[in-house]
C-alpha cells in the first residue's frame, strides 16, 4: 500500500490523501481509500477537484508502470453512478474503473 | 473529525463521490470476480483504441519520463536533448523528413541537431511545444538542454583548466 497526500505548494495544509495498491499481475492501480479535507467538501468548499487530482495522479502512476494500465476503486453501491459521472469511470463487477482513454482525459483535465 | 455516518448524512451523493472513496472490504472470491470483469472490459476497450489515442498515450508516458528525470538530480546520457527529440519523432510515428516539414525546417538541419552537429535554433523549444500541442511543454525542452549543458560544462576538464588560468587572484577563505 502506498499513500500520497496533496498539499498546496508552500503550505503544510493537507488538502487530501489517497492510499493505493499496485496490482502488478493485472496492470492495475487500486484506490483503496481517498479523503478530501473537511473544508473542501460540499457547497462551501475552498478548492474543488482535489479527489480528481488524486485520482489523476493514480492514473499517472499506472501509466508509468504498466503498458495496459487500469485504475479501479470499489464504490459504495449508492455512489457507483456518481463516480461514473464525475470521473468517467466504467462499471466492472463491484468496481468502477478507468482505462487508458479515460485516464488520459483525467490527467489532462487536472494537469497532473 | 466527522464519523462516516455524519459524512453520509451531511453531503449529497455527488458531493461524496467528488471528494471521497470509502474503504471497502472484499472476500478473495469477490476480488477474483472483479479482476475477471475488469480484464474482460479492458479487452473490449483495447480493441476500440484508435491510433491517435495510442500516440497520445505514448507521448504522455514520454512526458512523465521527462518529468521524473527533471526532478532527479542525476544526468542521464539517454535523455539528452537530441535523444529526446529523436524519441519524440519516433513516438509520433513520423519520418524525420515529414517532421522537418511539419516544423518548417530543412531535413539536413534537423538531422544535424539530432546528431549533435548543430545547436537548436533560438526558440526551437517553443516550436516543439507548439507541435506537440502542449503535451511536452517548452520549459521541459529548455530544462533538458540546461541539464545537459550543466553536466557537459562541469565535467569538461579543458574548461576547468582554461578558466583556472583566467583567474589571476582568487578569494582565500579560511575554514
Amino acid at each position: 500500500m502506498t499513500v500520497y497526500k496533496l498539499m498546496l505548494e508552500g503550505s503544510s495544509e493537507i488538502l487530501g490523501a489517497m492510499s493505493i495498491d499496485f496490482i502488478g499481475p493485472e496492470s492495475r492501480v487500486h484506490i483503496d481509500l481517498l479523503a478530501t479535507s473537511r473544508s473542501n467538501i460540499g457547497l462551501n468548499k475552498k478548492y474543488s477537484g482535489i479527489a480528481g487530482c488524486l485520482i489523476a495522479y493514480a492514473c499517472r502512476q499506472a501509466m508509468v508502470r504498466y503498458a495496459e494500465p487500469c485504475v479501479s476503486l470499489i464504490p459504495k453501491t449508492t455512489l457507483k453512478s456518481n463516480y461514473m459521472n464525475e470521473f468517467g469511470m466504467l462499471e466492472a463487477g463491484k468496481c468502477v474503473c478507468l482505462f487508458e482513454d479515460g485516464m488520459i482525459e483525467l490527467i489532462l483535465k487536472h494537469e497532473v | 473529525m466527522m464519523t462516516k455516518k455524519e459524512v453520509l448524512k451531511d453531503f449529497s451523493n455527488d458531493e461524496l463521490a467528488a471528494s471521497l472513496v470509502f474503504k471497502a472490504k472484499q472476500s478473495k472470491s469477490a476480488k477474483k470476480k472483479d479482476a475477471q470483469a475488469i480484464l474482460k472490459l479492458k479487452k473490449t476497450k483495447m480493441s476500440d483504441s484508435t491510433e491517435m489515442n495510442e500516440i497520445l498515450s505514448a507521448l504522455l508516458r514520454f512526458r512523465f519520463k521527462i518529468e521524473d528525470y527533471l526532478n532527479n538530480v542525476e544526468f542521464d546520457q539517454s535523455l539528452t536533448f537530441s535523444a529526446c527529440l529523436k524519441e519524440y519523432i519516433q513516438l509520433i510515428q513520423k519520418k524525420q523528413k515529414e517532421f522537418a516539414s511539419d516544423i518548417n525546417m530543412q531535413q539536413t538541419e534537423l538531422s544535424q541537431i539530432i546528431n549533435k552537429h548543430r545547436k537548436p535554433p533560438h526558440g526551437f523549444e517553443v516550436r516543439l511545444a507548439i507541435h506537440s500541442n502542449g503535451t511536452i511543454p517548452a520549459k521541459y525542452w529548455c530544462k533538458i538542454i540546461d541539464k545537459e549543458n550543466e553536466f557537459e560544462l562541469l565535467n569538461d576538464p579543458k574548461v576547468w583548466d582554461t578558466e583556472s588560468k583566467n583567474v589571476l587572484r582568487k578569494l582565500t577563505i579560511n575554514e
